[in-house]
């Protein structure tokens, strides 16, 4: 059976830091404007970050970290008009920049807003003139061509794993084959529940999330020995 | 030229909103904001189009046409056919120096340049965002070059570029003039909070030499005075359980927010929760650390010790606490002279009694005894003894605190009085139970050495001290441990100091005598409170040097800038500071344009100064110097990476040698206080003519102390961290920019809609000591009458909370109290 490579994030662990979206940042030597992945969190205000009162009338703060998702079912790949974002036999949507035209249809088709688009040369901090920030083996893109997360394709290609995963200080992040069931994502996926997102559209993601554990609402111990949760 | 564009609309149905994301005009804003505040007068304008088109030599060792192997950077490829990455790439290791986790970073250098930040693979934790971020550090297109000569008006923004010799000789005759005419102690050295060994042992190495151990030193600090004061008298010395929390059943952050401040040790308490360990947030404001606890409790900012000392009330009269630790570990048994209020002394029962040592009152011969030598010792009780009238430190604290029902610091503290006692219940009942206080913000307070006391108290009543995952947490690391450090030519004569929250008044009032020069070196003067004072005292100065790697906020009024290496560029050592490891601090690149290292720098005006044999040293052997006590090396260190300051006893002060897990604080160390117990009533105090035992104190400016600047400024101010920032540290990288590009006021939803406000309008904060314009986020997330403001930007980002903060101290500790700070809120 082919690979299929997945992404588990535990939403209990992940802090929201950005460590993952900086990093990738640096890996991937992603232009200044532009993430592959960033962080979403269920509260209001300019960054999206300010605590609202929650369905138990108490405040709370969710943080998602929004990457590709890896569709199996990829819109994109089917609103691409060049054939230049395809489905790798592991599960990666790729991109071939060489042939990307930059008509930006996979970034309508994307409902997961996950795709950005280079309009003019990328522009980076620290930038040199023979060498790019990150990991050699990532290419540069030029200008005019879409980009997004590509599960770091060149590290898990010689088998290491994707620079967001090895760099979450709360090491939330799991990386694997969910084709083999001996692997750790396999084993993980199997004791809890996890989702993924905008999943009754059909894109079948391969980047699954568990949710923070539940607050109890109600202590079961009314008798005053101990304290529940609430 | 034009950066990407970009306003980002993410539909998320799980979370049901749309989250807007404008990520257009922030790097141009920010990076072209901070070229306008500096207005720099360069000889050679470095524009950023040059700069990364990478026309400009950098680093030192690029060479166009490079030798080595073609990096297939630049093309666009298919497929994975370049080279591994460890083959076109040196590795080093560091270690991030702020004031935070000190992790060990691997450095990657292909071609002498910087590329990638990575975690040690041997090491516990991975390092965050802003440790990365350090890549942009090193090459930042506002990074200083060159040393600068102000031309013009101080704080006018006019430099010359000038080069080396100029600047040192500048320095140098200006130092030996003011010495020589005003004295040695009217040059004023400060350095910035860097948790490393060699810049700030350096800078201490000079200022020792050049004026003879005659220096003007600072007192207190702006992080922790308060901790370390409450930590030293009552147990002896700081404690660090940061590595302990996985095992912690229970653990009350208070005031502190490890999501935000301990990044990397954040898997630590992921993994205690997974094991059921309960998470309870203590904070005016529903922080990042709330919004993964089981329980968020608000309280008044400043009144954080009469919640705890209702718990320390409770946990006695309810028989909650742990009777064998009172007895054999802790002084709770030791006579008090009640006439006087003091401890009596062996001395003082017995003709040749050891006066060092303490009392108790021995059941065994119904009299009172050397308190280590007891048979039968009694908790509480009132006796007379020699003809005094004595009664235990334990039974004088249940009296203590006996006013401070659930009720009542309910009224101050505005935490529900139910909550007060569950917690109490709760904290008793576990164990491990860990208080994590981590430099809390509740001891950035007048009452902040009384809070740490209290929090101390709580752990030594219920015998969670010299238990793996209890005690009270402060901060990682342990460098006080260690017996590393740079010998001083000439024994400290301090010959005055000044608080370091006051630098500000005591520059501006010439106290304790006028200061004529500063030097400077990598400090961020937005942090001092009453930031704007500071600047103003230092406009005061003759002459004013500053050492840094960006135009920031002292800088701006230096008369000389000089451009220092990064941590990549030299060799420096960290000394189990914020982890319990030693770690060397590799090269890996040279410095970039004409900086130079610190070391460099003290060592040519060292030799200006007659002195240069003081420096007579490479960085390496000052390294193997202040390892000397250790058995270590700069050499070992590099080979053997971050070695475990348990692992051998010549490695730390207490001669402990333990295998990897676990090491416990008070069982494999001792309590190092004057009797040799955790001490309720502390020795120290009681020399030192403070109250020895614990009570609360009313906040200072606030509603209850000064009800007449109340009415005009009737919120409270607490400066929070960010995730992008330590301190003031990383205020300018981009990656980090990106993420927040700018400060803010978050406000209770009442009070926003009682002044109008909305969400995300611009508002003015204000007092009498300055004023800010941010955006306001209004949510129920934090309490009424509270507003806070993340901490960190610079003054020229005009966000800078420092401003308005109180620059209160007092004398026990020294302590910052900057969340001891009124304000008002109105829109703009």
């Amino acid at each position: 059976m082919s690979k299929r490579l997945a992404l588990l994030i535990d939403q209990d662990r992940c802090i929201g830091c950005w460590t993952c979206a900086v990093v990738c940042k640096m890996e991937n030597n992603v232009g200044l404007g532009n993430h592959w992945n960033r962080i979403l969190s269920n509260g209001t205000g300019e960054y999206g970050e300010t605590p609202k009162i929650g369905l138990d009338g108490k405040p709370e703060l969710v943080f998602q970290p929004t990457t590709c998702m890896h569709c199996e079912n990829a819109p994109c790949v089917k609103a691409c008009p060049t054939g230049a974002t395809y489905k790798r036999k592991d599960g990666i949507t790729a991109q071939n920049y060489s042939i990307c035209i930059g008509c930006r249809a996979c970034m309508a088709a994307c409902p997961y807003n996950a795709r950005v688009f280079n309009w003019g040369t990328a522009q980076q901090v620290p930038s040199f003139e023979d060498d790019h920030v990150g990991d050699a083996r990532v290419p540069s893109r030029p200008k005019g061509v879409v980009e997004k997360c590509t599960f770091c394709q060149e590290k898990t290609d010689a088998g290491e794993k994707p620079a967001c995963v090895t760099s979450c200080p709360a090491h939330a992040r799991v990386f694997g084959d969910i084709n083999d069931p001996s692997s750790e994502i396999s084993g993980l996926m199997s004791e809890s529940s996890h989702h993924s997102l905008l999943e009754d559209l059909g894109t079948k993601p391969s980047v699954f999330y568990t949710a923070p554990r539940r607050k109890l609402k109600v202590s079961y111990n009314q008798d005053g020995g101990g304290y529940l949760g609430e | 030229m034009e950066l990407s564009t970009r306003k980002a609309l993410f539909l998320c149905k799980k979370l049901h909103r749309i989250v807007s994301v404008d990520v257009e005009l922030i790097m141009k804003k920010t990076l072209k904001d901070l070229k306008n505040i500096w207005r720099w007068d360069l000889q050679m304008e470095i524009s950023r189009r040059r700069f990364l088109g990478g026309s400009l030599a950098l680093g030192g060792a690029v060479a166009i046409g490079t030798t080595g192997p073609t990096l297939k950077g630049l093309g666009f490829i298919e497929g994975a056919n370049a080279a591994p990455a460890n083959e076109q790439e040196k590795i080093t290791y560091n270690c991030c120096n702020p004031e935070c986790n000190n992790c060990s970073l691997q450095v990657h250098t292909r071609n002498g340049k910087l590329v990638r930040i990575s975690p040690n693979p041997n090491y516990y934790t991975r390092p965050c965002l802003r440790g990365r971020s350090r890549l942009q550090w090193n090459y930042h297109p506002d990074r200083l070059k060159y040393p600068f000569k102000r031309v013009g008006e101080r704080g006018e923004g006019k430099w010359e570029r000038i080069s080396w010799e100029e600047a040192l000789d500048t320095i140098a005759t200006n130092l030996a003039k003011i010495r020589d005419e005003h004295g040695p102690e009217k040059v004023f050295f400060t350095a910035g909070a860097v948790m490393s060994v060699m810049p700030n042992s350096m800078q201490r190495l000079f200022a020792n030499a050049f004026t003879k151990g005659e220096t003007t030193n600072t007192v207190g600090s702006l992080c922790c005075a308060s901790q370390a004061e409450a930590s030293n008298a009552s147990q002896g010395y700081r404690t660090a359980g940061i590595e302990e929390k996985a095992h912690s059943k229970l653990i009350i952050v208070w005031g502190h927010n490890p999501a935000v401040t301990y990044i990397p040790h954040w898997g630590i308490v992921a993994e205690a929760k997974e094991r059921g360990a309960k998470l309870i947030t203590i904070d005016p404001r529903f922080n990042e650390t709330a919004a993964k606890s089981d329980k968020w409790m608000s309280i008044k900012p400043g009144t954080d010790t009469a919640m705890a000392m209702a718990m320390i009330r409770y946990i006695i009269e309810e028989d909650l606490y742990d009777e064998k630790f009172a007895l054999e570990r802790s002084n709770l048994p030791f006579l008090v002279n009640e006439a006087t209020g003091k401890l009596v002394r062996h001395s003082e029962i017995v003709a040749d009694g050891n006066p060092d040592a303490f009392v108790v009152w021995d059941k065994a011969v119904n009299g009172p005894a050397h308190a280590e030598e007891a048979i039968s010792p009694v908790l509480e009780g009132s006796f007379t003894a020699n003809g005094m009238s004595v009664r235990t430190v334990f039974a004088r604290l249940r009296e203590r605190v006996s006013e401070f029902t659930s009720e009542y610091a309910s009224e101050i503290t505005g935490v529900p009085a139910k909550e007060i006692t569950d917690l109490a219940r709760l904290y008793a009942n576990t164990k491990p139970a860990m208080l994590d206080s981590g430099m809390s913000g509740a001891q950035r307070t007048n009452n902040g050495v009384n809070f740490i006391q209290s929090l101390l108290n709580l752990a030594a009543l219920t015998g969670n001290i010299g238990v793996l995952g209890g005690g009270v947490n402060d901060t990682g690391g342990f460098a006080h441990g260690t017996n590393a450090g740079v010998p001083m030519p000439y024994e400290a004569k301090v010959k005055g100091q000044i608080p370091t929250t006051k630098l500000g008044e005591y520059f501006l009032e010439g106290k304790p005598y006028p200061l004529k020069a500063v030097y400077w070196q990598g400090k961020g003067l937005g942090q001092v409170p009453n930031a704007n004072k500071v600047l103003e005292g230092m406009k005061k100065m003759d002459f004013v040097v500053v050492q840094e790697h960006f135009f920031g906020d002292a800088a701006s009024v230096a008369d000389i800038v000089l451009p220092v290496a990064t941590l990549f560029e030299r060799y420096d050592v960290m000394c189990a500071s914020r982890s319990f490891y030693y770690h060397l601090m590799d090269k890996a690149v040279e410095p970039f344009m004409e900086a130079k290292s610190d070391t460099w720098i003290y060592a040519e005006l060292a030799k200006r100064l007659g002195f240069g044999e003081v420096f007579d040293k490479t960085e390496e052997e000052f390294i193997d110097g202040i390892l000397k006590p250790t058995g270590l090396t700069s050499a070992s260190l590099r080979e053997s990476g971050p070695v475990w300051i348990w692992s051998d006893p010549k490695y730390n002060k207490y001669g402990v040698k333990r295998d990897k897990k676990p090491f416990h604080f008070f069982q494999d160390t001792p309590f190092n206080t004057p009797s040799g117990r955790f001490e309720f009533h502390t020795v120290r105090w009681e020399n030192r003519g403070f109250e020895p035992m614990v009570h609360f104190d009313a906040p200072v400016e606030s509603k209850e102390t000064e009800p007449e600047l109340y009415a005009k400024y009737p919120l409270s101010l607490v400066a929070t961290k960010i995730r992008t920032k330590v301190h003031s540290t990383y205020a300018v990288m981009p990656w980090l920019s990106e993420i927040y590009p700018k400060g803010w006021v978050t406000i209770n939803e009442e009070d926003a809609k009682a002044r109008g406000i909305k969400d995300g309008q611009q508002v003015e904060v204000f007092n009498d000591r300055g004023s800010v314009k941010v955006s306001a986020h209004v949510t129920a997330g934090i309490r009424e009458s509270v507003v806070s403001m993340p901490n960190g930007w610079w003054v020229q980002q005009g966000a800078c909370s420092s401003v308005l903060s109180n620059d209160y101290t007092f004398e026990q500790s020294w302590g910052h109290c900057l969340n001891n700070t009124l304000v008002q809120v109105k829109g703009v």
